[in-house]
């Protein structure tokens, strides 16, 4: 976990998500932060990931609106993680917190995503839908440990 | 290049007082608490029972707490910007007994860290201890014991998950 937080954490790499596949993923994201001079950023970063649960880095979405629509690539292994950065208005110093999870994009589903950070507390729900009418049923957030390497 | 040795000392609570002493088990950092200038005690009761109490901590302890913090803390000379870096390693564990749950947080630093008080236990040096103890069906009795600036999230925490609310997890980099 940490071996991945560590490789995670740089913010210098940080490249657009190329996002021009079908948006199957909708993110809520509600923020208030308790300082006067700290504001909280969410960001959704999006990996795949290869058999030895290795990561690829495919990029950064920067969910600076209340909604953004993102398309994940479908059947593919992904690790996705929301990053709630608090950033100072006068200093460097900068804190993050994730929500990460293992998900598996499915043909023909839409899943949304409640990004949530108020008065220090944080969480990330998210539903899954077979279409736009079904109804929606809880995605059950994996971490990264839960990826088992194919032997 | 200078190396830089002293980076960050912790404030460990309990080197306040003249003796250090690292508490190596719950029942010695309760015991250190009333005597340190900076330990706290909270204690209330809530209208639950102790087994619901304890389903809640079980849900939510590993899942917020068991976490890997990276900090990083900048700063300016005018000449120049030195960063420093540390990882915390919070260790939540529950202990159950007859009508009694112990929650403990222990926390251990990687980086360039200074520990007053000399070696910390095996799982980090205690942060904070809990005793929920049943004092009827559906009343439970609450007792938190801490130290350190930087316990509040934790101590917040625990007591919404006692009272039963359960959305989110505190975010511990504001420790």
């Amino acid at each position: 976990m940490l071996l991945v937080m560590t490789a995670l954490s740089g913010c210098s790499s940080l490249k657009t998500y190329p996002d021009n596949s079908y948006k199957n993923l909708t993110v809520k994201t509600s923020t208030s932060s308790d300082s006067i001079v700290q504001d909280v950023n969410v960001y959704l970063h999006i990996y795949t990931l290869d058999k030895q649960c290795k990561t690829d880095y495919l990029g950064t979405v920067n969910l600076d609106k209340p909604v953004k629509k993102i398309g994940l690539p479908v059947n593919k292994n992904l690790y996705i993680d929301f990053a709630f950065v608090r950033e100072g208005f006068f200093s460097q110093s900068s804190s993050r917190i994730s929500a990460e999870t293992l998900i598996t994009p499915r043909k023909g589903y839409l899943y949304e995503a409640d990004a949530y950070y108020e008065n220090n507390i944080y969480d990330v729900t998210i539903t899954q839908k077979k279409s736009a009418g079904a109804k929606a049923k809880k995605f059950k957030k994996l971490p990264y440990e839960n990826c088992k390497p194919v032997k | 290049m200078k190396k830089l040795l002293l980076l960050l000392i912790l404030p460990v609570f309990f080197s306040a007082g003249c003796s250090m002493k690292m508490p190596m088990n719950p029942a010695e950092f309760r015991q250190m608490v009333p005597e340190s200038m900076f330990g706290k005690k909270d204690s209330y009761t809530v209208n639950r029972s102790l087994s619901k109490i304890t389903k809640t901590f079980k849900q939510k302890s590993d899942k917020c707490l068991r976490k890997s913090i990276e900090r990083t803390s900048c700063q300016s000379n005018g000449y120049g910007t030195t960063c420093h870096k540390t990882i915390n390693h919070y260790n939540p564990k529950i202990k159950l007994t007859k009508n009694k749950m112990e929650f403990t947080i222990q926390t251990s630093v990687e980086g360039n860290v200074i520990i007053l008080g000399g070696d910390p236990p095996k799982g980090g040096m205690y942060q904070l201890v809990a005793d929920i103890t049943a004092v009827g069906k559906n009343k439970s009795q609450v007792d938190v014991y801490y130290g350190w600036a930087g316990s509040d999230m934790f101590v917040s925490a625990i007591k919404n998950w006692a009272n039963g609310k359960t959305r989110g997890c505190p975010d511990l980099t504001q420790n």
